[in-house]
C-alpha cells in the first residue's frame, strides 16, 4: 500500500532524512520510532503531500504523493502532531465541516460524525465547543477528524500524546481494531504502544533507518542478557563472565551484578552456576533477562539499554 | 472536481461564522458604523443649515461624502478580517489538515475570499440607511448611490483579496495586517504622491493603478467597465497570487 524508496530531504544545509526505504502492505500497522528530530514528521508530511522529497520517491496506494497528489489525498486520513482545529466550532461542526470537505454528503458527513465519535468515545462532547475542551478530548477530536470517511491508509503523527492512560488505551485499541482493514503508519515515542499495536516496526535516528522488522524479530535478534548476582569478590565473577561474551559488572548493594551479553547462543547458565559456586562465591541470582523493544530501540539509536 | 462548489461554499459558511462569531468584527463594524453615522449627520445638519460650499443636490453634498468616508473605513478594517485568514489556520497547524484533503487549494481560497466578502456586505448593507434616510429629507439620485454600493461592493472584494494574500504569505496575523495596510495605503495614496512627479507619461500611467482614479468615477454613479475591470482585475490578481502562493508553500516545506 505505500512504498517508501531512497526518500531524501534536507533543509538548507540540514539533511532531514537520508535514503529512507521501507514498504507497508494493505492491512499493516507499521510503528515509527525514532528520537526527536530523527525525521519522522518530515517523512510523514512528505507521505501527505505537505512537503517535497529532495530526492526519491514515495507511493501511496500506488500514487506517487507528487506527481498524483489529488488522487493520495482521496486515500488517506491524517493526524497531525499538534491535534489542529477549529476552536470556535463545536465537536459535531468541525467534523462534519471537515468530513463535508472530504467529499462526504450533508448527511454521510453526520453520519460519520456520529460514528468516528463514537469510536474515539466522545459522543457527550459533540455539542460543546473545541475551545473549551481539555487537550486530551481535542487530541481525540483530531484522531476522529482523520478516521472521516474511513480512509483507507491513516497518517497518525504522536496521536496518544496528551492523552491520559485511560484515554491511550482506547486509542491504542482503535488502532489495533484496524489492523487487517486499514494501512496505518504510527509515529509514537511510547514503545509499549508499538509493541502492543503495532505488526511492523521502522526504527529512524538522524534521518536513516536503523532497524526495521516485526516487533517479535527485532526483540528475537536482540540479544538475551544473562543476569548473575552473587556474593564476594569482582574479580573471579569477572574471570568468570569475561570469556563468554561482553559483561558489565557493576555493585548492586552487598552483590556484584554482572551482565552478560553471550558470544554463543547455547545457554551458558549452567557453566556459570558450577564456575561461580566452584570459584567459592556465594550465588544469588541467575536469570535470562528477556529482551525488550526499548532495548532494540536504545541499541539502534546508539544508546545503551539500562 | 463536482465537489468543488460544495467545498466553496462550506469554507465559505465557516469562514463567515467565524468572523461573526469573532468579538473583533463586531467592535471594528460597530464602531466605524458608528464614526460613519456620525459624520452623516453632521454633514446632513451642515447641509440642512445651508452651509457655505454646498451645493443643493443632497447625494453629492450628503451621501457621496459620507460614503467616501465608509470607503476610508473599509481600508481599515479588511486588514484586520483578513489577517487571521491564512496566518491562523498556518500557525495553529489546520492549513496542513486542510491541505491533505481532497479539496483544492483553489476551493479553500474562493470558500475564505466568500466568507470574508459576505461578512463585510453586513457592514456595507448597514450603510445604506444613510442614502435611505437622505431619502426622506430631499430628492436622491439612487444612480449615484448604487454606483456608490456597487463601488464600495468591488473595492471590498479587491482589498480582501489583498489582504487574504498578504494572510498567507505569514504565520504572524500582526504581519500579515501590517504588509495590507502598507500595500493598500499604497495603492489608494498612488495619485497624491505622484503629483510632483515632472513626467506626465508617468503620471498618467502610475495614476491607472490607483483606487483613487477609478472609485471616484464609480462613486457619482458612472460605470465605467474599466474601472469595475479595475476592481475586478485587482480581485483576481490577488486570488491568483494567493493560489499560487499556497502551492508554492506546499513544495517549500
Amino acid at each position: 500500500m505505500i512504498q517508501v524508496r531512497d526518500l531524501t530531504k534536507t533543509y538548507g544545509p540540514t539533511l532531514s532524512i537520508d535514503s529512507l526505504s521501507f514498504e507497508v502492505g494493505e492491512g499493516d500497522v507499521l510503528g515509527f520510532l525514532g528520537p526527536n528530530g530523527a525525521g519522522k514528521s518530515t517523512t510523514m508530511r512528505i507521505l501527505t503531500g505537505l512537503a517535497r522529497p529532495t530526492a526519491g520517491s514515495a507511493r501511496v496506494g500506488g500514487f506517487d504523493v507528487q506527481g498524483e497528489n489529488e488522487k493520495v489525498r482521496q486515500l488517506i486520513g491524517y493526524c497531525p502532531e499538534r491535534a489542529p482545529v477549529y476552536d470556535e466550532m463545536t465537536l459535531a461542526g468541525f467534523l462534519e465541516f471537515m468530513g463535508g470537505i472530504r467529499g462526504l454528503s450533508s448527511r454521510e458527513a453526520k453520519r460519520e460524525m456520529e460514528r468516528t465519535t463514537d469510536l474515539v468515545n466522545l459522543q457527550n462532547e459533540r455539542r460543546r465547543l473545541l475551545r473549551n475542551l481539555s487537550k486530551g478530548t481535542r487530541q481525540r477530536a483530531a484522531i476522529a477528524q482523520s478516521l472521516l470517511g474511513d480512509p483507507k491508509v491513516l497518517i497518525l503523527d504522536e496521536p496518544t500524546a496528551g492523552l491520559d492512560p485511560s484515554q491511550i488505551n482506547d486509542v491504542r485499541e482503535l488502532i489495533r481494531s484496524m489492523a487487517g482493514r486499514r494501512t496505518v503508519i504510527l509515529s509514537t515515542h511510547i514503545l509499549p504502544e508499538v509493541e502492543m499495536t503495532c505488526s511492523r516496526v521502522v526504527i529512524i535516528a538522524g534521518g536513516r533507518i536503523v532497524a526495521k522488522g516485526t516487533p517479535e524479530s527485532l526483540i528475537g535478534e536482540e540479544k538475551r542478557e544473562i543476569i548473575v548476582a552473587v556474593r564476594g569478590e569482582r574479580a573471579p565473577l569477572e574471570k568468570i563472565l569475561q570469556p563468554l561474551g561482553s559483561c558489565d559488572i557493576r555493585r548492586v548493594g552487598e552483590t556484584w551484578q554482572g551482565a552478560l551479553r553471550p558470544k554463543s547462543k547455547t545457554d551458558p547458565r549452567a557453566e556459570i552456576a558450577r564456575e561461580v559456586v566452584g570459584a567459592g562465591l556465594e550465588l544469588i541470582e541467575l536469570r535470562a533477562a528477556s529482551a525488550r523493544l526499548e532495548d532494540v530501540f536504545l541499541r539502534a539509536i546508539g544508546k545503551r539499554p539500562s | 472536481m463536482s465537489n468543488f462548489p460544495r467545498t466553496v461554499w462550506l469554507v465559505a459558511r465557516r469562514e463567515f461564522s467565524a468572523l461573526l462569531t469573532n468579538p473583533l468584527f463586531f467592535v471594528l463594524s460597530g464602531v466605524f458604523f458608528l464614526l460613519a453615522a456620525w459624520i452623516f449627520v453632521v454633514t446632513l445638519y451642515q447641509f440642512a443649515q445651508g452651509a457655505e460650499g454646498m451645493t443643493v443636490n443632497v447625494t453629492a453634498s450628503v451621501v457621496r461624502p459620507t460614503f467616501f468616508v465608509v470607503h476610508f473605513f473599509l481600508l481599515v478594517q479588511v486588514p484586520l478580517l483578513t489577517m487571521r485568514g491564512f496566518a491562523e489556520d498556518r500557525s495553529s497547524g489546520v492549513l496542513d489538515l486542510l491541505q491533505t484533503t481532497p479539496m483544492t487549494d483553489w476551493a479553500l481560497l474562493l470558500g475564505k475570499f466568500f466568507g470574508t466578502v459576505a461578512a463585510m456586505l453586513i457592514y456595507l448593507l448597514l450603510t445604506l440607511l444613510f442614502p435611505l434616510v437622505t431619502s426622506f429629507l430631499g430628492t436622491v439620485d439612487w444612480a449615484v448611490i448604487v454606483g456608490s454600493a456597487i463601488a464600495l461592493l468591488l473595492s471590498s472584494a479587491a482589498y480582501v483579496a489583498f489582504g487574504l494574500f498578504c494572510s498567507s504569505l505569514t504565520e504572524s496575523q500582526v504581519i500579515a495586517a501590517v504588509i495590507s495596510y502598507v500595500g493598500l495605503f499604497l495603492l489608494v495614496l498612488t495619485d497624491i504622491v505622484i503629483e510632483d512627479l515632472p513626467q506626465a507619461w508617468l503620471r498618467d500611467m502610475v495614476r491607472h493603478f490607483s483606487v483613487n482614479e477609478h472609485l471616484t468615477a464609480i462613486l457619482d454613479g458612472l460605470l465605467a467597465p474599466m474601472d469595475v475591470m479595475y476592481f475586478v482585475g485587482l480581485t483576481a490578481i490577488f486570488l491568483f497570487l494567493t493560489a499560487r502562493w499556497l502551492e508554492a508553500a506546499r513544495w517549500r516545506a
